[in-house]
């Protein structure tokens, strides 16, 4: 039995986290012994060029990798070693995911997309979790969408689609992959005032992974990664100060 | 030369269905060319006849082989072709004319029937000696001088070769729908709305009124004249081949409602939604099945009605073979059936292979892999539900229609329903077959499939 490690303050953390690729010569470090922590009500956004490990952090964190060596715990729980179907369940019960590409259930209309996570969970949402759902429904605009199916939503709403099917469990944490990167600058920008508000308004962890600097610019932390490690830390910024300085990192390798 | 359209797992499946046949083919020849080396040693009355008559049941069996691997063929490649609508169209914008991609996946088709067809001949052939070699050693059969490598032997593989480059050109057409500007766009299948084209309907109208009006005529005809059943095996056929070109018209309603008694939790509800959401390719998955059914029910029926005929007429006893003979049949026609079978779990497996990036979010939103295997069971049990409640009436009809038109001349109008068991739970193993191949691939889909950004 792993040692588990309560920590009221952090929501997820990892330690000393890397991961290697192939193996003799060809190896490849993805992550070179990374250690951080996500507070509750934070958004965080991870920056990086590609191949800096970014996609490898989110994965590990979000129990759909597993690591070459460290830890990583979300909440209370150590999920390195955990078994697939542990893992499996702790997706469901604790981690959300927005992805790039909206990635809702085609075959099923907003309401069931979004009540999807309960019911993979083998039940129905409580009386207090239905509430918790409208709430969030009519927050994110959706409420006149419900019977709709994705693709009759434009990108945007599909997005608040994804983000009330993420929020919906209250999870510890919500994984975001580029979730600007199909959406036209305005309509991303609304998502991102959204997932802040959400953060900020329901206490709710979100780390997100770009490489825009303007979407960046809405995080209240900005951790960039350079070959697998956090070579810069950031509180709340402007896109110009980010731009500068991933250009200044770009120039220095 | 243009890059390959067709993985090699879309061509497995044209080679297996090819191979099939082709094999099938190879041991019926055979066994009849062991059956005449037989006869010359014993003594039958009217051998000449007697060679005929084999003959001619032989090719019905295989030409309904061949049919079946044919119209699967041609539902195989338009599935995959329906799959792969952004890179067809990415070689349509980049200059590639529909008739020169038409004849590359013709060809292709050509080459996996030729590999196939050699394959399943090699099998046959050496399934029939082994069969003789046992069958001499252990005294059942007599030791003569069998000749079964004969020139005629390889007429299967080349019927079997010709019907797979057909039935690929055939299902190409599909590559014509695809407009060069779909590679811009997130291409996903079409709407039914959009593929309800007006020729194809009409041609499916026309083929089944005509199929089932020389049907009836068969029906009329066979009172008097023994001409009534090639009339109406005919008319099976053209109407049938109707209802599979309007297959996408007709199987959705019926998936619909079958698909109601399967709502029950979310790994059925999901299946069903799934075929209900890809219409073209659930109606041709579940025709290439229905096909299997309406044949096995066809022959069950259109025997058991003619044998309750018989013994109407001539007494229980008066011909003790007729049993036999009616299982042999059943086993000719089944192999039919299990060809279908493999056109389904084809079909199947090639949807999961197309669905990665879905199960890979569900699998990530949390779906346990138990969950996967589930709903792909449940996809393929919904499709053979809905296959049997295409082919299994149709198959009384035309099995009555055969019967009443070879036997009505001596039969006041008689309809019986031979209850034959065995042939559900035939049906029920291989669904369970068709869907433990592609429920196998699901899970191993990987919930980090789901990020993957094309």
């Amino acid at each position: 039995m792993t040692e588990t490690v309560p920590n009221s303050e952090f929501v997820a953390r990892v330690e000393n986290l890397s991961k290697h690729f192939g193996r003799g010569d060809a190896t490849v470090t993805a992550l070179d012994s990374v250690s951080l922590g996500i507070r509750s009500g934070e958004f965080t956004a991870i920056m990086g060029p590609s191949g800096s490990g970014k996609s490898t952090l989110m994965h590990i964190m979000a129990g759909l990798d597993r690591p070459s060596s460290g830890r990583a715990w979300v909440g209370d729980q150590e999920i390195t070693g955990l078994a697939d179907s542990e893992l499996t369940a702790l997706r469901r019960r604790h981690v959300g995911f927005v992805f790039q590409s909206f990635n809702l259930v085609s075959t099923l209309d907003i309401e069931e997309n979004i009540v999807l996570p309960f019911e993979l969970d083998g039940r129905q949402p409580t009386r207090e979790e239905k509430a918790w759902l409208n709430t969030l429904m009519e927050s994110l605009g959706l409420l006149d969408r419900l019977r709709h199916r994705p693709h009759e939503l434009s990108g945007g709403q599909q997005q608040r689609v994804a983000l009330a099917r993420a929020l919906g469990t209250r999870p510890h944490l919500v994984f975001a992959d580029e979730p600007t990167g199909n959406l036209d600058s305005r309509a991303g920008r609304e998502v991102l005032s959204l997932f802040s508000a959400a953060s900020n308004g329901f206490d709710q962890a979100i780390i997100m992974v770009t490489h825009d600097p303007a979407a960046a610019s809405h995080a209240d932390r900005i951790l960039f990664l350079g070959d697998g490690r956090v070579v810069e830390e950031r509180g709340r910024s402007t896109a110009e100060e980010i731009s500068s300085l991933v250009l200044a990192m770009e120039r220095q390798s | 030369m243009i890059a390959s359209i067709f993985t090699a797992h879309d061509n497995r499946s044209t080679l297996l269905v090819a191979a099939l046949s082709s094999g099938f083919g190879a041991v019926l020849l055979q066994g009849v060319s062991a059956l005449e080396t037989m006869m010359l040693v014993s003594e039958v009355g009217d051998r000449d006849s007697v060679r005929q008559m084999l003959f001619i049941l032989v090719s019905v069996f295989f030409i309904i082989a061949v049919y079946v691997s044919g119209i699967v063929t041609a539902n195989t490649v338009s599935t995959v072709i329906a799959g792969r609508v952004r890179s067809i169209a990415l070689l349509r914008l980049i200059g590639a004319s529909s008739g020169l991609l038409r004849r590359r996946i013709a060809s292709e088709g050509l080459f996996a029937g030729m590999t196939g067809a050699v394959i399943g001949a090699l099998v046959g052939t050496g399934l029939t000696f082994f069969i003789l070699g046992v069958g001499i050693a252990t005294s059942v059969i007599q030791p003569l001088p069998y000749k079964l490598l004969e020139p005629q032997s390889l007429v299967p593989a080349l019927i079997v070769v010709f019907s797979t480059w057909f039935s690929s050109w055939i299902g190409s057409r599909r590559v014509a729908e695809v407009s060069p500007i779909e590679a811009l766009g997130a291409a996903e299948e079409r709407p039914m709305s959009e593929v309800g084209r007006n020729g194809r309907k009409a041609t499916a109208i026309v083929l089944f009124t005509t199929g089932i009006a020389l049907l009836i005529w068969g029906i009329v005809v066979g009172m008097e004249d023994v001409r009534g059943l090639p009339c109406c095996f005919i008319g099976g056929v053209v109407s049938f081949t109707g209802l599979v070109v309007g297959a996408i018209f007709l199987m959705p309603p019926v998936l619909a409602t079958v698909g109601r008694a399967f709502s029950r939790n979310l790994a059925s509800r999901l299946a069903v939604a799934n075929a209900l959401h890809h219409p073209e390719r659930s109606a041709r998955s579940a025709m290439a099945l229905a096909i299997g059914v309406a044949l096995v029910t066809t022959f069950a029926v259109a025997l058991g009605t003619a044998q309750s005929m018989i013994f109407e007429v001539y007494g229980e006893d008066s011909f003790p073979i007729l049993p036999i003979i009616s299982s042999v049949v059943m086993v000719l026609v089944g192999f039919s059936g299990v060809i279908a079978a493999t056109g389904m779990a084809n079909a199947l497996s090639s949807s999961v292979a197309r669905r990665t990036r879905e199960l890979g979010l569900l699998r990530a939103l949390g779906l346990s892999s138990k969950h996967v295997r589930r709903m792909v069971v449940t996809e393929s049990l919904h499709l053979t539900c809905a296959s049997l409640a295409f082919g299994v009436p149709l198959g009384i009809l035309y099995g009555w229609a055969g019967a009443q038109s070879l036997l009505g001349l001596r039969q006041h109008m008689t309809l019986v329903f031979p209850t034959i068991p065995w042939f559900f739970i035939a049906v029920a193993v291989f669904a369970v077959i068709a869907a433990v191949v592609p429920s196998r691939q699901a899970v191993q889909v990987e919930p980090i499939m789901a990020l993957a950004v094309d």
